[in-house]
């Protein structure tokens, strides 16, 4: 984490050292489960008192392109890298400090990784050094078929957890759960607004939303608040002025690296597809529709029908990804590809279709560590076509 | 399946240029009855077939019709199509070729006249981009889009042996909740398919189709142990492959059945007769993952040079093991589903796919394994702990900008001389 960052608090140390918000609550007696994937409803985790932390695949796992990785080369081919990443960091101890791993069906890649954990697991040589672990197959066709089956495996999910924490399965604590991780969507939603407004930059908001999704929720809502009060404040009651066009960024996952070197080319990150959607809470700070159903069928609905991530979407989903644009008055849509991601890429030609009048630049990212300037060139173009009048409706590869 | 303009293939049995022709007469006739304005599907490999069989309804399989591409060169061309679309062409070429062939616009070129413009599209979401690809055909095509949901053995503990469980017992062997899933799947697309074509659902009829294709799957099975216990082997994988999968796209019907028959007949003449795909076999070789369509003679070519035969893909492997359900006084629908539900795992899944590479392995005598765009970790570290070599290649074999037969050739040649001949000799 930047030192200008440091008033993050404790956001920013969840975000930069996240076993150290784990091993603390191992200290106290608690255990901790990796979340991969955010398809891995965390709230089941919660409600059985167990604390859910992200392991962020680029942030903490890195790509792993060290010669002396404990993970068998062999398996750099059949695995995606976040998931090659994680599987070194598994077998040298460096997530040592979580007692078990939750992997969601984000895309196929988290499927074989699921398979891959689940052989090694089985096999004399690897199996010691793994952690338990489960696997979160909840389908996204927006079909009734589908919504049973998630259902049969959340409880099934569930069940698991509860045998992980060595509780009994509660759905008032799943209700418990899940209301306060809504809650925490709306604060931040709140820190959306200030984005947009310039008061903080896209860089500072995901890591808090990285942040409030390693700290345990009441540890994250306070953070959470004081951050907004700290960031609200009018600065002689006018907010600052933005620095340079606002853009909205879409494809593949946010990484915080790539955030950073768009920010300092000038752009203005007002939104992207990757944040925490939903209804807001009512008036009795419960979600819209929780109390009268399952917290469980409420859970299995969210995400059947989330719009987080283009793997396994369809088209709908970029439907909603034009709203947001819109909504948040980009002026421009960065859409960024990461090398591993086969989906992204087939959003593109639609959101141009629904974007007429907006500028739309594509970068297929290359590898790790070679961002810096096609991210700078890109910015720039960006710029360039949002300074032409009339520059909607095409689209720039970079 | 064809090769038009690769290496082509020296025939070895006399039936495939049969099922060949058919298959031209089959399409010419598909044609003419879409012409007319009955319905027609495009399905992906892991659709329910059976039920379109069932109902009449004329459908081809998005990946014959790929590797028909494939094999014309057109590859390049419609790829071509789908960038200048927008659309991506790094990734699912398999699945996306058809669309590229659609976006070009040109059936005066494309493969036996073209493929009609389908009315219903089918897939499971196998892939990330797989349910976009396909909306998005059916957007320029104008068809329906019937998805069916691909679901994961969640289970910690697998069961590895599923080439001998899953014909009789299915129902214990897969996870209920997923023989539920599409179960259920299929009973709604089999209403949704009397809506969309006016066409009625007889379980008499489909009770049949379904015994046609078990017929269908004991023949193969028959033909892969053929193969698998005769030295030299009485024909080799170039062979098999279009031998086996021209008849697996009619699967369900009697001609498929008697096709399945006739190959098996004909290898067993071949047995009988001491005929061989290469009288001086030294070396049996194993194809794993998609086959070289546009090339079928690449796969001969180190007969003559390493008396090295390709004796095993998946194609005959699969059809020999992954399709058998039987249902007697079972519900025919429900063995539909538990020939559907783990589709993919076979070949893909870690536990079982390892397991089942090295049966059929041992079965077949395999001394060396060619695997091209598979990157199975676990079929290569079993295989290579049993003594047999792997040779691992990253390509994609219906996209033509990611290999060349001469490389192909240079590179197998060197696995041959330098890992599989000393393996062999220190047996």
């Amino acid at each position: 984490m930047p030192d200008d960052h440091a008033w993050l608090g404790q956001l920013g140390v969840a975000y930069d050292s996240p076993e150290v918000i784990a091993e603390r609550w191992r200290a106290g007696g608690g255990k901790v489960v990796g979340i991969f994937g955010r398809y891995a409803p965390r709230e089941l985790v919660t409600a059985v008192g167990m604390l859910p932390v992200p392991l962020d695949p680029v942030g903490l796992v890195g790509a792993d392109g060290r010669s002396d990785s404990a993970a068998p080369p062999g398996l750099r081919g059949e695995l995606s890298s976040d998931a090659f990443g994680l599987v070194a960091a598994l077998l040298d101890g460096r997530l040592g400090w979580i007692d078990a791993l939750l992997i969601g069906r984000d895309s196929e890649a988290h499927t074989k990784l699921f398979y891959v954990l689940r052989e090694m697991a089985a096999d004399a040589e690897f199996g010691a050094l793994l952690p338990p672990l489960a696997f979160s197959d909840v389908l996204r066709l927006p079909l009734r078929t589908s919504a049973v089956y998630n259902r049969i495996r959340l409880r099934e999910l569930a069940a698991v957890l509860a045998q992980w924490a060595e509780r009994e399965f509660d759905p008032v604590a799943v209700r418990q759960a899940i209301t306060e991780d809504v809650l925490i969507t709306h604060q931040l939603r709140s820190l959306r607004r200030l984005r947009a407004e310039g008061r903080i930059t896209a860089t500072e908001a995901l890591i808090a939303d990285v942040g409030v999704r390693t700290l345990p929720g009441a540890d994250a809502r306070s953070a959470l608040a004081a951050m907004l009060a700290a960031r609200s404040r009018p600065a002689e009651g006018h907010p600052p002025a933005l620095p340079g066009p606002c853009v909205f960024i879409t494809g593949s996952g946010p990484v915080t690296q790539v955030y950073s070197v768009l920010e300092e080319s000038g752009l203005v990150l007002v939104g992207d597809d990757h944040e925490s959607d939903g209804e807001p809470p009512g008036p009795d700070g419960e979600p819209a529709g929780l109390s009268s159903r399952d917290p469980i069928d409420w859970l299995a609905d969210h995400c059947q029908f989330s719009t987080i991530g283009a793997a396994r979407a369809g088209l709908d989903r970029v439907r909603h990804v034009a709203r947001r644009v819109t909504e948040t008055h980009a002026a421009g849509v960065l859409q960024l590809i990461l090398p591993e991601d086969e989906a992204s890429g087939w959003e593109l030609a639609e959101l141009v279709a629904l974007l007429p009048d907006t500028p739309v630049i594509s970068v297929e990212l290359a590898a790790e560590g070679e961002w810096g300037q096609q991210l700078r060139d890109a910015a720039a173009a960006l710029r360039a076509r949002i300074s032409r009048p009339g520059s909607g409706g095409e689209v720039l590869h970079v | 399946m064809s090769e038009e303009r690769g290496i082509r293939r020296r025939p070895e049995l006399s039936c495939t240029a049969e099922f060949s022709r058919y298959q031209r007469e089959w399409f010419s006739e598909l044609r003419v009855r879409v012409g007319d304005g009955e319905p027609f599907a495009v399905l992906s490999a892991d659709s329910p077939h059976e039920i379109y069989r069932a109902m009449d309804i004329p459908y081809v399989v998005v990946q014959w019709w790929s590797s028909l591409i494939a094999a014309k060169q057109l590859g390049p061309r419609y790829l071509d199509a789908l960038e200048q679309a927008g659309y991506p062409t790094k990734h699912e070429q398999y699945n996306s070729l058809p669309l590229g062939e659609l976006l070009a616009g040109d059936p005066q070129t494309a493969p036996w006249g073209g493929l009609p413009r389908p009315t219903i599209l089918q897939a499971s979401p196998s892939s990330d981009s797989m349910r976009q690809l396909f909306e998005l055909w059916a957007r320029h095509s104008g068809a329906t889009f019937l998805p069916v949901e691909r679901s994961v053995d969640t289970r910690m503990r697998v069961p590895a042996q599923w080439w001998e469980e899953l014909p009789d017992r299915w129902e214990s062997f897969l996870p209920r909740e997923r023989l539920d899933l599409l179960s259920d799947e299929l009973k709604g697309l089999v209403r949704v398919l009397e809506t969309l074509t006016g066409r009625r659902f007889s379980e008499s009829r489909f009770t049949e189709v379904m015994h046609l294709a078990n017929e269908q799957a004991e023949h193969n099975r028959a033909t892969r142990d053929l193969v698998a216990g005769t030295r030299p082997a009485p024909v080799s994988a170039a062979e098999t492959m279009p031998a086996v999968m021209i008849p697996q796209w009619h699967r369900g019907s009697a001609w498929a059945r008697d096709a399945a028959q006739l190959l098996r007949e004909e290898v067993q003449q071949r047995v009988d007769a001491g005929q061989a795909a290469h009288r001086g076999e030294k070396l049996r070789l194993m194809w794993l993952g998609r086959g070289l369509w546009s090339s079928l003679g690449l796969y001969q070519h180190f007969q003559e040079t390493y008396d090295a035969v390709f004796v095993w893909s998946m194609y005959l492997g699969l059809a020999a093991d992954g399709y058998l359900r039987y249902f007697d006084g079972r519900d025919p629908l429900r063995a539909l589903a538990a020939r559907f539900v783990p589709v993919g795992e076979e070949l893909r899944m870690p536990t079982w796919s390892s397991a089942w590479h090295l049966k059929e392995a041992r079965l077949h005598a395999i001394d060396g394994v060619i695997s091209l765009g598979e990157d199975d970790f676990f079929s290569v570290r079993r295989l290579e702990a049993a003594g047999i070599p792997v040779l691992t290649i990253r390509a994609n074999n219906v996209d033509r900008r990611t290999w060349s037969e001469e490389d192909l050739i240079e590179q197998i040649g060197r696995f041959i001389e330098v890992r599989v001949l000393p393996a062999r000799d220190s047996r």
